[in-house]
């Protein structure tokens, strides 16, 4: 039986870092060999931020369900592909980067139908340790995306979106 | 079915060295492998870590004449296999033996075969199936290998052990043909061979079938002939590695096809060539090989090499593979591959095959070139290229950082993403073509397959790290450390040596993710 370094390593990510601190009944992932995804079925939002999809269990409070797209060359290969809850809303301002709608071009987000909003994120800087606690992993990029959404200058420097 | 065992450098020189450390007493040891293994044809058994018996708990027994290690020790070593899939090969010295023909001796084969109760080799069968068992002993000048074969119930020799490029006779093979040859580098003669008995003589007299086996690829006439003048730069040794190497060539475009060609004349053995384009217009003025027809027909450029080295070297085997190194199935050809040279000059592909060189313990060269113009595009302001040398064990790319996170992702993207992102302007210059000649293509290739021909038939210091300047007609090198605890390289990151224990990377552009809905 061979062994997947990628699938051995999310699978260790997941059960070592991501389980402890958003609990194992919060996360789903791809059954799959390939294990193309990971999902937060309940992911806090920074202060500002609220849920307003009526149909949600979220409305009006400041969570949603997070997508992680993992790329196949993970964990060489940053993360790039991140979607939210549809409807978000921060404020009264139009949120940037943020599609919620299918769009064209720019925008397209082919993942609407599916009730996903693209958040336009993408990770520039990347240095993975074999120790999975040290250096980037998943639980790293859900602090980015947490920071990004607060709209911390640090996160940016990292980022652009 | 041959059998071979691979160790880094570093490795043997630690096992090595430990195991002669004392002349009067017998050391022992375990080293754990990975496999590469194609039926029928070979069994390669990778060595990725050396655990020495270093205390006195480790053993039941040490004497100059024997040793034995304790039951507990062997228990530990046996548990750790079956459990993470390892294979095993017991090593042990003679050290009072400096003749050029250590042989296991009658204590040995007690304890690996049995003589009243159960041998370790018929335990190990038994305990753990799909484990392959195998043992060395080292002398003070030469060493022995076998391998047990649960089917046959008895060992037979290991026809080959490999030290990187470096070929150790075994024992068995040596008292088989009745003749010592050694292939040594400069670097490491005194560990290995400084006073065996005249290997480094026979090796510059030449011997036109230097490993018994009738594989040397011809003639000892016609390689004079053909090769004459060759021979006489790097001797008859050397081309007889060439005739026995198999090397794999990524990328059959403006780098790649001229490595197949010098490949092709140099004289060596089987070429595996992958690449997944067809000829185009563009091509006809860098690659080798290729005609105008090729651009009219759409003619694969593995095809179109093909023709063209058999036209050069009708003896040659060569393999074309028309796919994407990016493929598990076309990394697949590359495990039987003595070295591996690329021409792609891709961060994704170089992210593939450093990984691959690692897990498999093969010798992998990349080149890249480069030619950057001023913005009205008249003029070059940069021109030149990178050879780089990566030998298992050592650094690797992502020690050095040449693997590009940004580049990475670009080129992994999917094509809708990729298409998003430059309608969004965070990429550009992506589809336009970089500027190319062939004179500085050849340049680099040229110096790469130095390189490769230094590692295979040493004739001068090694140089892994090499920088050309076009412009600056200038040319240097430099040297390299590992990257602590590198996630590729390193011990630690459990991927030297492992072979088929883990699986190939699948790097393609998945344009059907199956995502959940919200």
């Amino acid at each position: 039986m061979q062994i997947s370094p990628r699938k051995k390593r999310i699978m260790t990510e997941i059960s070592q870092l991501l389980v402890p601190l958003y609990g194992r009944d919060n996360l789903k992932w791809d059954p799959e060999e390939k294990c193309e995804w990971i999902m937060f079925e309940r992911f806090r939002l920074p202060p500002g931020w609220l849920n307003k999809r009526p149909d949600s269990p979220f409305y009006n409070t400041a969570y949603t369900p997070l997508l992680i797209e993992v790329p196949a060359g993970y964990p060489s290969v940053a993360p790039q592909n991140f979607y939210s809850e549809q409807q978000l809303q921060c404020g009264t301002d139009f949120i940037n980067h943020y599609f919620d709608r299918p769009g064209t071009g720019t925008s397209a987000n082919k993942y609407t139908s599916k009730g996903w909003a693209w958040l336009c994120i993408h990770v520039n800087a990347w240095d993975y340790k074999t120790n999975v606690a040290k250096g980037d992993n998943l639980l790293t990029v859900c602090r980015l995306i947490f920071d990004i959404l607060s709209d911390k200058r640090n996160a940016r420097r990292n980022f652009y979106s | 079915m041959k059998y071979m065992i691979v160790f880094p450098e570093i490795v043997y020189d630690d096992c090595r060295t430990f195991l002669l450390r004392d002349p009067h007493n017998e050391q022992f040891g375990y080293l754990l492998a990975g496999v590469n293994e194609e039926t029928d044809q070979y069994v390669k058994l990778l060595v990725h870590t050396f655990l020495p018996a270093e205390s006195r708990e480790d053993l039941e027994y040490q004497s100059t004449g024997g040793i034995c290690p304790s039951p507990k020790f062997q228990m530990r070593v046996y548990s750790m296999c079956k459990r993470e899939g390892y294979h095993l090969i017991d090593v042990h010295s003679h050290p009072f033996d400096n003749s050029a023909y250590v042989r296991f001796s009658g204590i040995d084969d007690r304890y690996e075969f049995g003589s009243g109760r159960e041998g370790v080799f018929g335990f190990t069968a038994m305990w753990n199936p799909g484990m392959y068992h195998a043992s060395i002993v080292f002398g003070q000048n030469s060493l022995d290998a076998r391998i047990y074969r649960a089917d046959m119930g008895r060992a037979v020799p290991i026809d080959e052990v490999r030290v990187f490029s470096r070929i150790i006779p075994t024992g068995a093979r040596l008292r088989q043909r009745q003749t010592i040859a050694e292939v040594t580098t400069p670097q490491v003669a005194s560990s290995t061979t400084a006073e065996t008995e005249q290997p480094t003589e026979e090796k510059k007299t030449g011997n036109d079938d230097v490993f018994g086996d009738g594989s040397s690829g011809g003639s000892s006439d016609a390689l004079n002939t053909l090769y004459s003048r060759q021979i006489l730069a790097f001797g008859k040794a050397g081309q007889e590695e060439l005739a026995n190497t198999t090397v794999a060539v990524i990328g059959a475009g403006g780098l790649g096809s001229i490595v197949v060609e010098i490949l092709a004349r140099l004289g060596i053995r089987e070429i595996i060539c992958v690449d997944d384009d067809v000829i185009e217009a563009s091509n006809l003025s860098r690659v080798l090989g290729s005609t105008a027809q090729d651009v009219e027909n759409h003619t694969a450029k593995v095809h179109a090499l093909g023709r063209h080295v058999k036209t050069i070297n009708p003896e040659i085997i060569y393999t074309p593979v028309m796919d994407t190194i990016l493929n598990p199935q076309a990394q697949a050809f590359l495990k039987r591959a003595d070295f591996i040279i690329s021409g792609t000059d891709t961060h994704s592909s170089r992210l593939v095959l450093n990984q691959f060189a690692v897990q498999y313990l093969i010798p992998y060269i990349d080149l890249g070139f480069g030619m950057e113009t001023d913005e009205q595009r008249q003029w070059l302001v940069s021109a030149g290229g990178k050879v780089i040398t990566f030998i298992p064990g050592s650094w690797c790319f992502h020690c050095l950082g040449e693997i590009d996170q940004r580049e990475l992702q670009l080129e992994l993207m999917r094509k809708e993403d990729r298409e998003r992102q430059i309608a969004r302007g965070y990429i550009s210059g992506v589809d336009i073509p970089n500027p190319s000649v062939i004179f500085l293509n050849m340049t680099v290739a040229a110096l790469g397959i130095c390189e490769f021909l230094n590692l295979l038939a040493p004739f001068k210091e090694r140089n892994l790290y090499i920088f050309y300047d076009m412009l600056a007609t200038r040319l240097w090198s430099m040297k390299a450390k590992p990257k602590l605890e590198c996630p590729v390289c390193s011990r630690e990151a459990e991927r030297l040596g492992r072979g088929d224990l883990l699986a190939l990377e699948d790097l393609r552009d998945a344009e059907a993710r199956s995502l959940p809905e919200n």
